[in-house]
């Protein structure tokens, strides 16, 4: 099964590493769909579905947390899950991330291969090493 | 100066370019950045990030634009004559983003601080960070070198 996954970041270059690692992941992907802040998510959930959401705490407008929770409140969306990718590394963020429903946490940094892992994890599928390609699309970045 | 606040700079700066750049780090010691400024007044991206929580401040990154656009370049996957100017003021805001919270991280992994969002600024030099007590680190990597300043107010 393809996943439609969801990408949340206010960093243009942030949301396209995310985009590249997971393109060569080897997970299964369908489309990749994005947004600025929070705001902007729901408005993508709005009119897309997505499998899956990876999300930044920091952004202007709405930030990762009162996105995370305006989700969940809504029936036909908590379900989804959410890896939030931040730069946020206290205990008591990540604490409260998990509480209000996320399912993983990625701290940036990250390698690609952290997030190959989460997405597995969390969608549930084996972990196997990715195969990947000789196209331009390599993971230096 | 704090020098757990200042371990907790480097550790946190060499974990973002060695991660996502693949950049190892070294850092100049005593010297302050004087003839780094010099070199670059003109030709610089500076970036600056607020933050809060136990004590304030704010964290400066001085990045000469030639260093931003190779950076840029490699986290990006583009050539160097392809990536903009503005593209390569985006990668040092998420660098900075990225360095702010992992200092905080380091320092105390259990206080919470509150990071604002990356702004491009016009400043030239680090006196215009206004800082009462600084934390100045002078970054090389094989590329160039680049610096950064804290200051808690």
């Amino acid at each position: 099964m393809a996943y439609n996954i969801l990408i949340v970041d206010d960093s243009l270059p942030m949301r396209g590493i995310l985009k590249r690692i997971i393109n060569v992941s080897g997970f299964m992907v369908g489309q990749i769909f994005e947004a600025a802040n929070g705001k902007a998510a729901l408005e993508v959930i709005d009119r897309e579905w997505c499998d899956l959401i990876l999300t930044d705490y920091n952004m202007p407008v709405m930030n990762g947390l009162d996105f995370l929770i305006e989700l969940k409140k809504n029936d036909l969306y908590r379900d989804v899950p959410v890896i939030m990718v931040t730069t946020e590394g206290s205990e008591r963020m990540v604490k409260k991330f998990m509480e209000n429903g996320a399912s993983d946490y990625v701290k940036k940094p990250f390698t690609p291969e952290a997030i190959r892992k989460k997405l597995n994890k969390v969608m549930g599928e084996t972990d196997d090493e990715p195969e990947f390609d000789d196209s331009d699309e390599d993971l230096d970045f | 100066m704090n020098r757990n606040l200042m371990t907790a700079m480097r550790t946190s700066i060499s974990e973002v370019m060695e991660t996502m750049f693949f950049e190892p780090i070294e850092f100049s010691e005593g010297t302050d950045g004087s003839v780094f400024f010099d070199e670059n007044r003109k030709n610089l991206i500076v970036v600056n990030v607020k933050y809060q929580g136990p004590f304030s401040g704010d964290l400066c990154c001085f990045m000469p634009k030639d260093l931003a656009l190779s950076l840029a370049s490699n986290f990006l996957g583009e050539e160097v004559s392809d990536v903009s100017d503005d593209q390569a003021g985006e990668v040092v805001k998420e660098i900075v983003n990225m360095t702010a919270g992992g200092i905080f991280s380091h320092y105390d992994k259990n206080a919470v601080f509150q990071i604002g969002i990356p702004e491009i600024i016009k400043k030239t030099d680090m006196d215009d960070c206004g800082a009462e007590d600084a934390h100045f680190l002078l970054a090389e990597t094989v590329i160039g070198r680049f610096a950064l300043n804290l200051t808690v107010l």
